[in-house]
This record gives C-alpha cells, structure tokens and sequence, in this order.
C-alpha cells in the first residue's frame, strides 16, 4: 500500500443544542480514532522505498466558520484531526519519511455542497510542514 | 476541466495501490479520489459506510453505489477492492 487517503468523515448538522456524549463519541471514533489508527497501520506495514502519502481530509472549521456546514458537534474531531494532521506529520516526516518517504498532507474542502466534490469546489491545501501541493506533473 | 486534473499528479502511480476510506456515495469526494487515482494507473481500495441511509446524507440512498463504483475503477484497468457484506 502506497497511498492512504483518510476520507470517511462522520457529521451532524443538528446544531450546538443537540451536543451529547454520545454524538460526540460517534465523532470522535470516526473523526479522530480510526484516522489515527489507520495512519498508524499504514505507516507500520509501509516498506516501500520508492516513497508514500497520507493524506488527511478535514472539514477546516478551525480556519473561518461553515454557514450551511456541519453543526457544533462535529467541529470539535474535525478541528483535532486537524491539529494532529500538524504533529504527526513532522513525526512521520522525522521518524519515517527519512527513510521510508511518507508524506503527510491534510486538506480543506469548501464549496456550497459539503462532503461532494464538483469542478466548482474549491480546493485549499494547507501543507504539512514536511509536505507539499503542486498541480503539475512535477509536483508530489 | 478534467477531474483528475484537479488533483496531485505523483510522479509514477501506475502499479501502486492506495486506500480510500469513505467512498460510497456517487457524488461523494472519496468516489472522486478513487477515480482519479484509478485514471492514474493506482489500484484503489476503498471502504465506504453500510450502516443505512445517514438523515443529513439523502442523496446516499441511491443504492449500492459501492458495487457501480467498483466496476467503474476496474474498467479502468486497474484492480480494486472494497469490502463485502
């Protein structure tokens, strides 16, 4: 396995009112836990020299407020997911990518149909540290 | 413009393999990525949720988008996978 594109996202759009422990469970296994435990998986089985991604889909709430997005109760995962794409990056990058090449990307969609993707979705990168976004054939 | 267009090119995807989690809606990004990586010679393994039909998502009730999803990348030419129920 050469590439790992976590994707599958867990939201509500039930709004702050409805905030419970078990909303808040459900996305937090899915958000955060199976992220992480899948980036872990991916990283201990990973052996090939020829290089490697990981890439990290997030809502970007933690970067400017969503008005038709996800409610309260997701934002808080999301939010994390994002701030651990941040560390374990530099971890891969110093303790794996030196030898092995794994990348950690994380990225921001936003458009006006969140989760779907169109040609008129916008694509915002916010780069790893050790990573980087380049839409050309000489990218990677 | 092109789907794959909008993404990454790596230098060399043909022959590799990548899982996607998240794929099992037609007009999901997971669905997208996948495709584009298939477009670029990647095998695609993919996961997607069979858990019912979330209330926030109606458009995933359009069925098993997973089995149309997993002919669409094999005609690719590429090998792909998902988990089965």
């Amino acid at each position: 396995m050469n590439v790992l594109v976590n994707n599958a996202a867990h939201g509500t759009r039930d709004g702050f009112d409805s905030l419970d422990g078990q909303g808040l469970d459900a996305h937090y296994f899915v958000n955060v836990r199976a992220t992480a435990l899948l980036s872990v998986g991916f990283a201990k089985r990973f052996s090939d020299g020829a290089g490697g991604r990981i890439v990290n889909l997030t809502s970007g709430q933690d970067l400017g407020p969503m008005p038709r997005g996800c409610g309260q109760t997701s934002r808080i995962p999301r939010k994390q997911s994002g701030r651990m794409d941040k560390r374990s990056s530099d971890s891969l990058a110093r303790k794996i990518r030196l030898n092995f090449g794994i990348c950690c990307w994380s990225f921001w969609f936003s458009g006006p149909g969140l989760g779907r993707f169109s040609e008129d979705d916008t694509l915002i990168l916010r780069s790893s540290k050790y990573g980087s976004y380049r839409p050309d054939p000489e990218g990677g | 413009m092109p789907t794959a267009q909008l993404f990454a090119i790596f230098p060399d995807l043909r022959g590799r393999a990548a899982l996607v989690t998240g794929a099992g809606r037609a007009v999901g990004i997971g669905a997208a990525i996948c495709r584009a990586l298939a477009d670029q010679g990647c095998n695609v393994f993919f996961t997607y949720y069979s858990g019912g039909v979330p209330r926030d998502l109606p458009e995933a009730s359009e069925g098993d988008y997973a089995v149309t999803l997993l002919r669409d990348l094999r005609a690719r030419g590429v090998r792909s996978e998902c988990p089965r129920e």
